[in-house]
């Protein structure tokens, strides 16, 4: 009995300190009975899209599983933000809405108007016993901090790359370049036997700048295409590494590696092409296999691969996009204590796998596979050394200077109607005279 | 008399009146209000900045690019719309048999949806499946069955030809149905005094047909001033730049397209710019085309 009693005491004392530890991690702000009264979320999906039927479905679960909730929720679409912004300027009650990120960031989160989320990761996940932050895929839930705290929770990881089918690559034996020299082998080797190489919807402006991005990113480093617009004094874009960037953005198409009239080409022509194996290869997110899914010939095998590195570039093949699509709650939610508890319990392993399954995306939680359709995309993520944000950020942080300098320069760069000393010269003028305006302050950078 | 009138036509016009001011007046007001603010649209809280919106406006060549572009519909357009529904007028109007079928013809597209429409239009001119290239391979004119007509430097007029064909029949119909309004004792006399159509469209049916023709000249002022939905829908993801219209500017400024620029102080002073351009356009129009008042 001498020798039970201190061991009573060692295990009181650890239950006592046990006791006393597990709030810090798992206790949630809000009890089961907070969770309750109105709750409005305005979801970026489509009513009859595969993926809002998923939502769908786990709506009606929450509401089963929290009676007292009474959800309304709006099928927004993509311009969720527009109408959002309609609502919350009404005085309209809005908890949660999805979005992409870079959208949520210039909409929200620069405007300060995102609540923190940090208490939530700190809970345990549903049902779980393990951190709510620690189901994620590691670096997603950093890039969009705002004040040193997290205001967006992603669900699904997208990234761009090159794709393809491997019965094609087979049929003209062809390996995956690691270099830009290697890929512009494989597509001169293409064009010698009559076919195309690269698909490109050539009037979509944002799928033209991704050999700008890419390109920057393997050339000059991720961050560094970000730097050179952030610069008012337009100095950064005198570094010769631009020059070679805006060459290498001219090669495919000063060396006819594009399909025939891809410079007109409007969205979906030449993806549906590339689908039908009419092209070798597409650059685009990894939504492609979605979206192309009901177009591709019998038998299609959708593999990729990254975007390949160049010789004596500073930027690594597993310096690796995330964009993310996901939540957040307006720091004016009229109930986030419900916003919060919809996040975790739609953040679930059964309702991701869901979307997985349907959606055929990479999910945000770490334990759930990948779709079939993308085999090549969780090692990316595996083995990733860095993860950074579509279009290197400037699209999210400088939208003005995207959309009104970029993309127009970008498009006649791509199309050969300037020459990329031209191209170098007039950006760096039009960075200087973008950051010189008397006003406005983009949005953004609030 | 006159009094008793006033008395009644108050009440009548009021429901209407206030409608206008409401809907129309007040917005347009409050949008002069936004255009000197510099403001996102989602905070409470507005900076206000005068007119640098406009100053910057006089610097944005996106700005300017897309004005020309919407100045090219309005007058390009304009002459080719109305030179060819002239064409049909004429020869509708001239007694030919199934009149109506053809003006119904001729009306159709603007039944249909502008997004089917300009999805339609988009496939026609697919370079690859589009049912233009695959007519001309047909007939053997393959050079011809090889254009992109989508490419840089076509696509507005592609897009110009398109926007034609929807909106030739519209004008026609409103021609037409002034002309029926003419006495058909006009054109007898005409035809027995030996005039040709010709001399009888231009002579009779254009100058009888004066007012109309100046409603339907300030109605496609305002309609292409304004073209927003063909363009922004051609494309499906967004609007290939070539065809960007001021409107389809605003509308990227202020609410977005995959770019989230957010300006709606901004945007809201193209918006204004675009309700300038509409009265003075009707201000024009309406000076060029006063003339006295033909009754018969």
């Amino acid at each position: 009995m001498k020798h039970i009693r201190p061991l009573i005491m060692i295990i009181a004392v650890l239950a006592l300190v046990l006791a006393a530890s597990v709030p810090a991690i798992a206790a949630s702000p809000f009890s089961e009975e907070d969770i309750s009264g109105d709750f409005v979320y305005w979801a970026l999906w489509n009513e009859g899209e595969p993926q809002q039927q998923v939502f769908a479905e786990m709506i009606a679960a929450f509401q089963e599983k929290y009676p007292n909730v009474n959800i309304q929720v709006t099928w927004a679409g993509r311009e969720v933000l527009t109408k959002a912004r309609s609502a919350l300027m009404a005085g309209a009650q809005l908890d949660l809405v999805d979005q992409a990120a870079d959208e949520l960031n210039a909409a929200f989160i620069k405007n300060d108007l995102a609540m923190p989320l940090d208490d939530l990761l700190a809970e345990n996940a549903l049902g779980e016993e393990v951190a709510f932050k620690d189901i994620f895929v590691p670096g997603v839930l950093e890039p969009y901090k705002w004040k040193e705290q997290v205001v967006f929770i992603p669900y699904e990881i997208i990234t761009s790359a090159y794709w393809y089918d491997e019965n094609l690559f087979k049929e003209y034996n062809l390996t995956v370049p690691k270099t830009w020299d290697e890929m512009m082998q494989m597509c001169e080797t293409l064009k010698a036997q009559g076919k195309a190489c690269i698909a490109q919807d050539g009037t979509a402006d944002i799928y033209n700048a991704y050999y700008w991005y890419w390109l920057s990113a393997r050339i000059m480093g991720p961050g560094a295409w970000y730097a050179a617009v952030s610069d008012p004094t337009g100095a950064a874009w005198d570094d010769p590494g631009w020059l070679e960037v805006a060459r290498k953005v001219q090669e495919p198409a000063q060396k006819g590696y594009f399909m025939s009239g891809w410079d007109g080409s409007v969205w979906p022509a030449a993806q549906v092409a590339w689908s039908q194996g009419e092209a070798a290869v597409l650059l685009c997110g990894s939504w492609i296999p979605n979206e192309t899914g009901k177009t591709a010939k019998p038998g299609f095998k959708y593999r990729g691969f990254v975007f390949p590195e160049v010789t004596g570039g500073k930027g690594k093949a597993t310096e690796v996009e995330s964009y993310l699509l996901g939540w957040l709650v307006p720091s004016s939610a009229k109930n986030p204590a419900a916003a919060k508890a919809f996040i975790k319990f739609a953040m679930q392993r059964e309702w991701q796998q869901k979307i997985v399954d349907v959606g055929q995306n990479m999910v945000a939680r770490k334990d759930v596979p990948l779709p079939d359709v993308l085999p090549d995309m969780k090692a990316w993520f595996d083995t990733a050394t860095a993860l950074h944000k579509p279009y290197d950020g400037v699209q999210a942080d400088h939208p003005g200077w995207w959309a009104t300098i970029f993309l127009p320069l970008d498009d006649q760069l791509i199309k050969l109607q300037i020459t990329p000393e031209d191209f170098i010269a007039t950006i760096k003028q039009r960075t200087i005279e973008y950051w010189a305006k008397p006003t406005p302050t983009p949005a953004a950078l609030r | 008399m006159r009094k008793e009138r006033k008395h009644i036509i108050i009440p009548f016009l009021l429901p209407a009146g206030l409608l206008y001011l409401i809907f129309f007046v007040y917005p347009a007001l409050q949008a002069l209000v936004v255009s000197l603010y510099d403001w996102s649209g989602f905070t409470p809280t507005w900076t206000f900045i005068g007119l640098d919106n406009f100053r910057e406006l006089l610097r944005d060549r996106v700005y300017w690019g897309t004005l020309g572009f919407t100045m090219m519909i309005l007058v390009v357009g304009g002459m080719l719309v109305f030179g060819i529904a002239f064409v049909f007028t004429a020869i509708l109007s001239s007694g030919i048999r199934g009149k109506k079928f053809f003006r119904a013809v001729l009306f159709f597209p603007n039944v249909v949806a502008t997004v089917a429409l300009a999805t339609l239009w988009a496939f026609i001119y697919n370079y690859n499946f589009g049912l233009l290239n695959g007519f001309f391979k047909m007939i053997g004119l393959k050079q011809l069955g090889s254009i992109t007509w989508t490419g840089p430097g076509l696509i507005t007029w592609a897009v110009l030809v398109a926007m034609v064909w929807i909106y030739v029949g519209f004008y026609v119909v409103l021609l037409l149905a002034g002309v029926d309004k003419i006495s058909p004792e006009l054109f007898d006399a005409a035809k027995v005094e030996g005039a040709n159509q010709l001399q009888i469209f231009v002579r009779i049916t254009i100058p009888l047909l004066w007012d109309v023709l100046t409603v339907a000249v300030v109605l496609w002022g305002i309609g292409a001033i304004k073209q927003f939905e063909f363009m922004y829908a051609f494309a499906g993801i967004r609007p290939p730049r070539d065809i960007w219209t001021t409107a389809v500017y605003m509308y990227v400024l202020a609410f977005g397209k995959r770019d989230a620029v957010f300006r709606m102080g901004y945007g809201t002073a193209v918006a204004v710019t675009l309700l300038i351009l509409v009265i003075i356009f009707v201000l024009i129009a309406r000076r060029l085309m006063r003339r006295e008042a033909i009754e018969y």
